[in-house]
């Protein structure tokens, strides 16, 4: 009875329970599967290369390695030309955006890039402006807020104030600026 | 000789500019007037002086003498008159003589126009014959334009003023001819007025200076420098619109702005000029930021030197960098030595300078326009960081990197955004202390028309936070600008005069005010442009056969024909055509061209536009092949509302008239003009 009721179950499991060399062999088809569909892509858009928008959007990221402060996409020399068409074989070969900037900054350094890439020394480029700006905001709003106590204890010692406050606040909103 | 006159020129001027140093010097130490009158003199010798040099060196442009190296360098007989005589500054010798004979100018008609206090004029003399001094020594000694070409022994060819020794006069049968990207209507205007920009504001640092010095630190060297500060603030303007102009029409990437290194530059000082406009005018109504006032206009000042060092040095290169000079060391140190003389003087009188006022309120216009120049005076220096960071990075790392358009519009574009609003909420605002129930009540209209405006914007499909913001705060900008001259012209209006003359009066009574919203207003519709462009814009590319046509936003381009000339010059185009059409309606033919200039194996785009309010359609020829059958390859750009841009640039010239001049009201009246420091002591 145990033993029967073991088959049984074998046999309802055996969609799931497959011999040890069926494992390998799956793997493999899948593997080969896997490896196939790129070539399969790769083949399909060689025969239709990437349009050129599509070159321009990788090459309006960077910059001519030869005639500064150009982008690829706007330069007109021979050499970017060449590039372009380099942009779009890669492309073409399935080379993904971040693959393609990444190959020409290490073939002609950072300075291809747009911006720097955010890593060692380059962080400075991006921390220093948003620590100044934080800084700045931080001093600026204590130094106001300093002078606005002092202006106040000011205020209660003055009677231009009052004047100054009902002269505008009664409508005569040009009476402030009259002078030139 | 025309070449030993403009030298001996140049040369005289120079003896003169230090002879006024020395006698300004003097006289303010021996306290000897007529030392300084004779400085001052000396001062408005320069003018004249530099004028003949520059005349020279136009007239031997104009007569082709292409022994001059300079000449050589920049000029060729096929070049039309107009950028022949633009040829004067086309190049490095040439431009700096330019760039010192309009500061020339503006001192020489400041100190013609004021009467100094004597100390006063000593000190204003001595600073701005030392900045001329400067300059004229680079000219004369390191970047000669009058030098000729030699042939040496060694059968090289060299540039010297005088004969070397065994060498020949070598004299070319033409000139290599101006870049040809300079080679536009746009080479005529754009230079000159980015160095008027440049150069005027030496006038209101040299009022800053000699208040500073001689202790008369009250508001009358702010009085003074007004209308100078005005005018360089529209001449740097100007400079920076019309330099886009022409990097639109002529660097062929659709785009009018990309951050280049000298571009940035030369918008800092417009940055820190802009904080100063409005820095003084609370100094004068509040007596507060006297500190401030002279470390923004030395800021301003030393940005000044920093962008034409920048521009002239090719310290770090960029599409501007056509100029590489040994002058770079000599630039450095005297921003140096001018940042570090400021620095003491400051430190010596800081004391002095303590503001006579403190802020009341917090909901007040003199707080605001101090978030106003925090916030510009931020743009500039984080503007600055990205100009030296590549300069940094490559000294401590040998690092070359490139800070492009991405880390500006990033580090910026907030800034921006808070311009705009303190733009809109600055008029609302009284000096001392605004009532928050009259804010209540003018912010009302504004707050309500903005919020219809960005629930049309949403309701039409706009999801980009960046244009929902943008155009929201604009709206609410214009809608407090337009309201403060309603304001005024409604009481006018109700006291029985007609709209012109309401108009006209609204201008001649406070014309500082009412000019500085019509700014307001331009800079609001430049603004637009720009929103529109750097948020919105297109393009696309492809290769057509003819009859094929490339679809872009409302337009549909069709290339018809292409054609190939070679024109008298040399100069081989290519000249695509193509017809636009919208909405199936012909738009007409266009004519996208590539000039290709072989003796300096470089091309120029041409591009088709066709403008509209609504946007522009910008046609470039990429490529191409040898019939007509093989096709061409455009690249399209769709820029939409772009022209607002160059709309706003009208308004702000007029708005800066009426904020300056007699333009729209009453002449200057006698009394009034601030004929500061007279006879103090």
């Amino acid at each position: 009875m145990p033993v029967s009721r073991q088959t049984e179950l074998k046999s309802k499991l055996l969609p799931f329970l497959l011999p040890p060399a069926v494992l390998p062999a799956l793997l493999l088809a899948l593997l080969l599967l896997f490896m196939a569909v790129p070539i399969h892509a790769a083949s399909a858009q060689e025969a239709t290369p990437p349009p050129d928008d599509a070159v321009n959007a990788v090459a309006a990221q960077i910059y001519c390695p030869v005639c500064d402060g150009v982008t690829l996409d706007a330069c007109e020399t021979k050499a970017c030309e060449q590039w372009r068409e380099d942009i779009r074989d890669r492309l073409a070969a399935g080379w993904t955006e971040e693959e393609i900037l990444g190959y020409f900054a290490e073939q002609y350094g950072d300075q291809v890039l747009a911006a720097p890439p955010p890593r060692g020394f380059s962080l400075l480029i991006y921390i220093v402006p948003a620590a100044g700006i934080v800084t700045g905001a931080f001093f600026l709003t204590r130094s106001i807020w300093r002078w606005r106590t002092q202006g106040q204890e000011e205020a209660r010692t003055s009677i231009r104030v009052p004047n100054q406050e009902a002269k505008t606040a009664d409508g005569k909103h040009d009476a402030e600026h009259t002078g030139e | 000789m025309l070449k030993d006159l403009g030298y001996a020129s140049t040369l005289t001027a120079f003896l003169v500019s230090l002879y006024s140093i020395t006698a300004a010097a003097v006289g303010k130490k021996q306290k000897r007037a007529d030392w300084i009158e004779s400085a001052r003199r000396g001062l408005q010798l320069l003018f004249p002086l530099i004028s003949v040099a520059v005349g020279a060196l136009l007239l031997l442009i104009l007569g082709d003498h292409f022994e001059i190296a300079y000449v050589y360098s920049v000029s060729s007989l096929e070049l039309p008159v107009y950028l022949k005589a633009a040829a004067l500054w086309g190049g490095q010798e040439g431009s700096l003589l330019f760039w010192v004979w309009c500061m020339a100018a503006f001192t020489s008609a400041a100190v013609r126009r004021h009467r100094f206090e004597i100390n006063f004029q000593a000190v204003f003399v001595l600073i701005t014959a030392s900045t001329l001094a400067f300059f004229l020594l680079i000219v004369t000694f390191f970047d000669n334009p009058f030098d000729s070409l030699w042939q040496l022994a060694d059968g090289s060819t060299a540039a010297a003023f005088l004969q070397p020794s065994f060498s020949l006069p070598v004299i070319p049968a033409n000139g290599q001819g101006m870049n040809p990207l300079l080679r536009h209507p746009g080479m005529i205007f754009h230079p000159p007025m980015q160095y008027l920009g440049f150069v005027s504001y030496v006038i209101p640092f040299g009022f800053a200076m000699a208040a500073l010095i001689t202790g008369q630190v009250d508001n009358r060297w702010i009085r003074l420098s007004r209308k100078w500060s005005l005018a360089a603030w529209l001449f740097l303007s100007l400079g920076l619109v019309l330099g886009a102009r022409w990097a639109y029409d002529v660097l062929g990437w659709g785009g009018y702005w990309g951050w280049d290194p000298v571009e940035t530059a030369a918008l800092m000082p417009w940055l820190t000029g802009t904080a100063f406009l409005h820095s003084i005018y609370v100094q004068e109504k509040r007596a507060m930021l006297r500190r401030w006032n002279f470390v923004l206009i030395t800021l301003t000042y030393l940005l000044v030197l920093f962008g034409t060092f920048i521009s002239r040095s090719g310290i770090i290169s960029s599409v501007h960098a056509f100029a590489s000079s040994t002058v770079a060391i000599l630039f450095f140190g005297f921003i140096s030595l001018t940042a570090v003389f400021v620095l003491l003087m400051l430190y010596r009188h800081w004391n002095e300078l303590s503001s006579e006022n403190a802020v009341q309120s917090l909901l007040s216009r003199e707080v605001l326009f101090l978030l106003n120049n925090a916030v510009f005076t931020g743009i500039a220096l984080v503007c600055l960081w990205g100009v030296l960071f590549p300069v940094i990075s490559e000294t401590f790392t040998g690092q070359k990197v490139t800070v492009g358009p991405s880390y500006y519009e990033s580090a910026t574009g907030p800034l921006w955004v808070v311009v705009l609003l303190l733009m809109g909420i600055a008029p609302l605002t009284v000096f001392f202390r605004t009532s928050v129930s009259r804010l209540r009540t003018m912010i009302l209209f504004p707050a309500a028309g903005s919020a219809v405006v960005l629930a049309i914007l949403l309701l039409s499909g706009m999801r980009s936070a960046a244009a929902l913001i943008g155009f929201t705060v604009l709206a609410f900008t214009t809608l407090v600008t337009l309201a403060e001259f309603w304001r005024s012209i409604h009481i006018r209006l109700s006291r029985g005069e007609t709209i012109p003359q309401a108009l006209k009066r609204t201008f001649s009574r406070n014309r500082r005010r009412y000019g500085g919203y019509l700014i307001h207003l331009g800079i609001i519709l430049m603004a637009v442009g720009i929103l529109g462009i750097e948020l919105f814009q297109q393009d696309t590319q492809q290769t057509l056969k003819p009859g094929e046509t490339l679809a872009l936003g409302r337009y549909i381009v069709r290339y018809d024909d292409i054609s190939f000339y070679e024109t008298s010059g040399g100069i081989q185009q290519a000249k695509a055509e193509v017809t636009v059409s919208t909405n199936s309606r012909s738009a007409g033919v266009y004519l996208p061209r590539r000039d290709y200039y072989p003796s300096w194996g470089q091309s120029v785009t041409v591009p088709a536009i066709r403008s509209t309010l609504q946007d522009d359609l910008y046609i470039r020829l990429i490529d191409w092949g040898e019939t007509k059958a093989e096709g061409v390859t455009l690249k399209l750009y769709l820029n939409p509302l772009f022209n607002f841009l160059w709309l706003g640039t009208g308004v702000l010239v007029l708005g800066t008239l009426a904020a300056a001049g007699p333009l729209f009201g009453r002449k200057e009246e006698k009394g009034k003009e601030p004929h500061a420091c007279v006879s103090t002591d």
